[in-house]
């Protein structure tokens, strides 16, 4: 289990994170909330990002994990795909996953990986996210779920501005992965309900978690928005 | 006198000119014995050992390839090159060879220009001369310094390259022997003839212990459908770097390709750049510059590139990366156009390595250190495609080190 007790997080000196509460087990999970209401922020404090102030408790399946820097969590099998992740010049996107891949023992096919997430072949010989669409921003974040193979996954944003086709592929990854991972999906749209079902929906607002339920709260929030959930 | 000791003549007054900041008390500085040589070398090796640099380039980049029966060796090689066209002597032995030099030596190097033209004209001390004749193309990278007895030993050594008419050349400098004392200085001084249609590649790399002075002195004319391709890659600066290489564009159709790294280290000052001159139509001339200054050290960059006539292309990038607080960059880079109807371009940035970047790393596994040494890595990678293997190797191992500290 993912378990966080009572996380605030500061940005430059601003709170935005004001104690929050969250559990997940394997399966899938969506996290919902206006646009500045702190998702990213809550995904970036999980993975260790120092530039954040953050206090509170993370334990993954029981161990602690808040103290450590980023790479002992993604050692401990935590991922996290960017909503916008950096452009890195002069690495190939390959050379990166391989060598990451080789850190972490394991060996995947990464042209294989590269197919089944809709990436051409070709982008993996070009420098990190240098000059990719959106699209192929979110797919390389993809690609190294798939790659990676974590306890769990918290994905910012991996539905927002993809094609159908992609969509239909993300819906796949998910279900292929809900069984040996726990997946916090981080989404402004219901799109990914045609594919596949969250167990659980969080409503983040204000810095706190203001409501949960099943996956209808999805559909209630489409239709009529976040002031239903938040006074 | 000889024609070569008469251009000596000409530089006498060299104490009476203008010295070039950072200023070098020219009188005092030492010229190394052989014993002093032998004394660097030692402490050049433990610095290549500390670097963890392989057995067999350290030999080459401490000239220690350069022993009794590898002379007989490169003997030979310069022999068959000889045989193919392409001539590779020592300076002092060329100039007696070859009367015609003096219709090249000393020709583009401006002798009284400042103190340090003056005194390396004044006291110059062999160097290195290649002559590729008339359609003579040599493809494979030529170390020529190591081919040669004496010349990586010389500390005011002026090298020569000629290529002629339809030829092609690629050599390669290995930072010259250490042969190097405390408070010394190394003026180099080079002059490249690029004639029609011929390509010359010419990749450099300096690495310098911390207290050593040096200022290579370059000069570059390139005719009608000639390229010039330099690479200059400083590590460490020693104590101060200076290197203004001037090029000029003479003929239609000619293109020149400059790369420079710098990684600059302790309390070195490293001042680079590039002057090219665009004196024909239809040329075109780039500039890539990556910096990254760790420890004190504090590096400028500049050159100009200089649109005279219709049609130039001109296209300078300059970059810069700064590890830690101490280290300071700074870069100038300048075009001038004397007409409307050119292309010419810059672009640079200086800054810290991106701790986006550098977390986003993290967070697929890596440490912060292996994540700085990537970028920087990757920063330099550009400027660095087609240099030879050990020289990369080499820079590798510098940004290993720098990343180690950040
Ligand atoms: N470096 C920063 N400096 C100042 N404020 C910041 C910084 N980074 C984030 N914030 C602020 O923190 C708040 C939360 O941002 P966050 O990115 O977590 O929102 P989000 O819920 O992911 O929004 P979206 O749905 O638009 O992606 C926003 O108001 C944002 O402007
Ligand atoms: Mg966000």
């Amino acid at each position: 289990m993912l378990k966080i007790t009572n996380l605030k997080a500061k940005v430059n000196g601003k709170e935005i994170l004001k104690g929050i509460n969250l559990e997940i087990d394997k399966g899938l999970y969506f996290l919902m909330g206006p646009n500045g209401a702190g998702k990213s922020t809550l995904a970036r404090a999980l993975s260790g990002d120092p530039s954040l102030e953050v206090n509170g408790e993370i334990t993954l399946d029981n161990k602690k994990i808040s103290e450590l820097g980023p790479e002992d969590r993604f050692k401990l099998g935590l991922f996290m795909g960017y909503q916008i992740p950096p452009e890195i010049k002069g690495v190939k996107a390959r050379t990166l996953l391989e060598k990451a891949l080789e850190k972490h023992g394991k060996r995947v096919d990464l042209d294989e990986l590269a197919k089944m997430v809709g990436l051409s072949p070709g982008i993996l010989e070009r420098d990190v996210n240098v000059g990719f669409s959106g699209g192929e921003r979110k797919k390389l974040e993809l690609l190294q779920l798939l790659a990676f193979k974590p306890r769990y996954a918290i994905l910012d944003e991996p539905d927002s501005g993809v094609d159908m086709d992609t969509l239909r592929k993300l819906g796949g990854v998910l279900n292929s992965c809900k069984d040996a991972c726990g997946i916090l999906v981080i989404t402004h749209t219901g799109n990914l309900l045609k594919f596949t079902e969250p167990k659980k929906v969080f409503i983040l607002a204000n810095g706190r978690i203001v409501s949960e339920g099943g996956p209808e709260l999805v559909s209630d929030i489409e239709e009529r928005g976040y002031s239903m959930v938040i006074e | 006198m000889n024609w070569w000791d008469e251009v000596r003549e000409k530089a006498k007054d060299w104490r009476n000119l203008p010295m070039p900041e950072p200023k070098l008390d020219l009188e005092n500085m030492k010229i190394a014995s052989k014993e002093d040589i032998e004394t660097a070398r030692k402490s050049a090796e433990e610095i290549l050992e500390r670097l963890g640099i392989g057995d067999e380039e350290k030999d080459m980049l401490l000239g220690r390839t350069v022993q009794e029966n590898n002379q007989i060796v490169y003997k030979a090689m310069r022999e068959g090159l000889e045989k193919q066209g392409v001539i590779i002597e020592e300076m002092n032995l060329a100039v007696k060879r070859f009367p015609w030099l003096k219709d090249y030596f000393f020709k583009m190097l401006p002798v009284n220009e400042n103190a340090l033209t003056a005194y390396h004209t004044k006291y110059w001390d062999n160097g290195v001369f290649v002559h590729v004749k008339n359609n003579v193309k040599s493809k494979s990278a030529i170390h020529a310094y190591f081919l040669l007895n004496e010349s990586s030993f010389a500390q005011t050594p002026h090298s020569i390259i000629i290529a002629e008419e339809n030829s092609e050349i690629h050599l390669v400098e290995g930072c010259s022997a250490p042969s190097i004392v405390e408070n010394a200085l190394h003026v180099g001084g080079t002059e490249i003839y690029v004639g029609k249609n011929s390509k010359v590649f010419l990749t450099k790399m300096q690495n310098w212990p911390e207290y050593v002075h040096t200022r290579p002195l370059t000069y570059a004319r390139v005719e009608k459908g000639g390229e010039l391709h330099l690479v200059n890659i400083v590590l460490g600066g020693g104590r101060t770097t200076v290197e203004h290489p001037r090029i000029d564009i003479v003929g239609e159709n000619a293109k020149v390709v400059v790369r420079e790294v710098v990684l600059s280290q302790k309390n070195a000052i490293v001042d680079l750049g590039t002057y090219i001159h665009h004196n024909a139509e239809n040329t075109s001339s780039q500039i890539i510059s990556k910096t990254v200054a760790t420890d004190e050290s504090r590096v400028i960059t500049r050159g100009v590139i200089y649109g005279h006539k219709r049609n130039t292309k001109g296209y300078f990038s300059c970059d810069g990366m700064i590890l830690g607080d101490k280290a300071k960059a700074e870069t100038y880079p300048g075009l001038a156009a004397d007409l409307s109807d050119l292309q010419l371009n810059h672009e640079a940035s200086f800054g810290k390595v991106a701790e986006k970047e550098v977390t986003y790393l993290r967070t697929r596994g890596f440490t912060e250190e292996e994540a700085v040494e990537m970028i920087l890595k990757g920063f330099v990678s550009p400027a660095l495609v087609d240099v030879p293997l050990e020289f990369r190797v080499e820079v590798e191992k510098i940004i290993e080190l720098a990343a180690k500290g950040f």
